[in-house]
């Protein structure tokens, strides 16, 4: 055979070889790649029902709780002033009467706080009015009677699509505004929203010392910021994202929500 | 055409240039990248006084005259050696498998052949195409087994992006393209002087090739220092 042909056939089939090796690298990448894709959506996806679980396991367990103070412990202390109520304190000596008059202050006050804290693991005015009227109704509770000056400027065209993220976004609400009023020395908050197409953006902005971004993203994966953590799991489950920001004038969190997405 | 004649003839020692400037410009401080630039520094020093020897012939020493002909084979077969040994030192250390010792036995066989090439066979002033084919052999090996390894490694999805793909790569096409053509060298030049002149360009655009890949394996290196020094 004649060397140049040699040479040519020699060349190209070494080329050929060199392609073949680099296409088979290339293609074995490929499929590596999408395996490993597939493997991180599926670890998200167990991830997300975990978080979901947790979630939901604790709303029930809110929801138990509230009910047997509500119906149980809330029925035997109206049943207990009722009987006490039925003393008649004129026929008591001056001592007993005020013994009398401070226990029943005593249970009016167990009862109210007991149906606050029922209340409030349990909103059922979430349930029966909505998420506005309940962040409504958490910051008059929370503020009244305080130095606090607030208020609420919620877009009233949402509507609950889902009654379960009404209440994950309820709850880090209440755990934000709890927050606040602990740690920021607030004086006055807004809390406002806003509903794009499908997507809830909820603002809450203070005039305290709160925190940023990465104190946010530092003080979540410490044992201490168990508030901080439900609420990261909540926004996972909720597929949204929460930006802590500050400036000369005030602190403020911005909490993005897709609202229909859990839906479908 | 002075210009194209002048980059033609200096090709091997401007092409190496260019991963000269990228090591310059983006400097990349790996470890594991140092055989390379060792191989661009030393091939660079070779080549130039090869081409210099050739250019420039009346002023070399009378010493490296063969045949009444100045002599920069040496050279040649010097830059081929280096191109094995540095290069093979870099691919072995990529990442350490059991596998790597018969890389290293197989490279240790290339130099005993290199030995008794020149001993027995072959004086080094002379150009050696089996020095070459034997270049070709080791390199393609170290290679191909680079690419099974990448293949089989479970622990990375992103050999593609990692600097060694085109070095290697840029190695692979090197050694694909000019095997054939130092294996047939002689025969070649002698049956067919024009065709033989063809494969030289030929050989001149696959080095400038690997060059190329090589400068964009450094500036994948300085850009991994890069990444790893803005997490630290």
């Amino acid at each position: 055979m004649d060397v140049t042909y040699l040479v040519i056939v020699g060349i190209g089939v070494m080329l050929l070889m060199v392609v073949s090796i680099l296409m088979a690298v290339i293609y074995n990448q490929r499929k590596k790649n999408q395996h490993r894709t597939a493997l991180e959506k599926l670890r998200e996806q167990q991830q997300n029902q975990l978080i979901e679980a947790a979630v939901r396991s604790e709303e029930q367990e809110r929801h138990r709780i509230a009910e047997t103070l509500h119906d149980e412990v809330g029925a035997i202390l109206s049943s207990a002033k009722l009987h006490l109520l039925g003393i008649k304190s004129d026929v008591l000596d001056e001592r007993d009467q005020k013994l009398h008059e401070k226990g029943r202050e005593l249970l009016n006050d167990v009862i109210q706080k007991v149906r606050g804290i029922s209340h409030n693991l349990h909103s059922n005015i979430l349930k029966e009015f909505g998420l506005n009227e309940a962040i409504r109704h958490f910051i008059k509770k929370v503020t009244e009677g305080t130095i606090i000056k607030s208020e609420t400027e919620l877009d009233d065209n949402y509507q609950t699509e889902n009654p379960d993220n009404d209440i994950s976004m309820y709850r880090m609400i209440q755990e934000l505004v709890n927050n606040t009023l602990k740690y920021a020395n607030a004086t006055e908050f807004l809390i406002s929203s806003v509903l794009t197409g499908n997507e809830l953006d909820l603002v809450i902005f203070h005039n305290g010392n709160g925190l940023t971004q990465e104190q946010f993203e530092e003080l979540r994966y410490q044992k201490e910021g168990l508030g901080l953590k439900n609420i990261q799991n909540r926004i996972i489950l909720l597929k949204g994202s929460i930006y802590f920001a500050g400036s000369d004038e005030g602190y403020r969190i911005n909490i993005h929500v897709p609202v229909k997405s859990n839906q479908s | 055409m002075d210009l194209l004649n002048f980059l033609k003839d200096w090709s091997e020692v401007w092409a190496l240039l260019i991963p000269l400037i990228i090591i310059v410009l983006f400097k990349p401080g790996s470890k594991q990248i140092r055989p390379v630039i060792l191989y661009v520094i030393l091939g660079l020093i070779l080549n130039f006084i090869a081409t210099f020897m050739l250019k420039y012939h009346y002023l070399v020493p009378s010493y490296l005259y063969v045949n009444n002909m100045s002599n920069n084979n040496l050279l040649y077969n010097l830059h081929s050696m280096a191109r094995v040994l540095l290069l093979s030192w870099y691919i072995i250390n990529i990442k350490k498998y059991k596998a790597s010792i018969i890389l290293k036995i197989f490279l240790i066989g290339y130099l005993i052949f290199v030995l008794l090439d020149f001993t027995l066979i072959e004086s080094p002033l002379f150009f050696s195409t089996r020095i070459y084919s034997a270049e070709s052999i080791v390199l393609l090996i170290m290679c191909i087994f680079y690419f099974f390894r990448s293949m089989e490694d479970e622990s990375r999805t992103d050999w593609l992006k990692h600097p060694s793909f085109p070095i290697c790569t840029g190695i692979i096409l090197y050694e694909a393209i000019t095997f054939f053509i130092f294996l047939f060298f002689y025969p070649l030049s002698e049956k067919n002087p024009e065709f033989f002149v063809a494969t030289m360009q030929i050989y001149s655009l696959a080095f400038i090739l690997f060059c190329i890949l090589l400068s964009l394996a450094f500036y994948r290196y300085s850009k991994q220092l890069n990444q790893t020094s803005e997490k630290l």
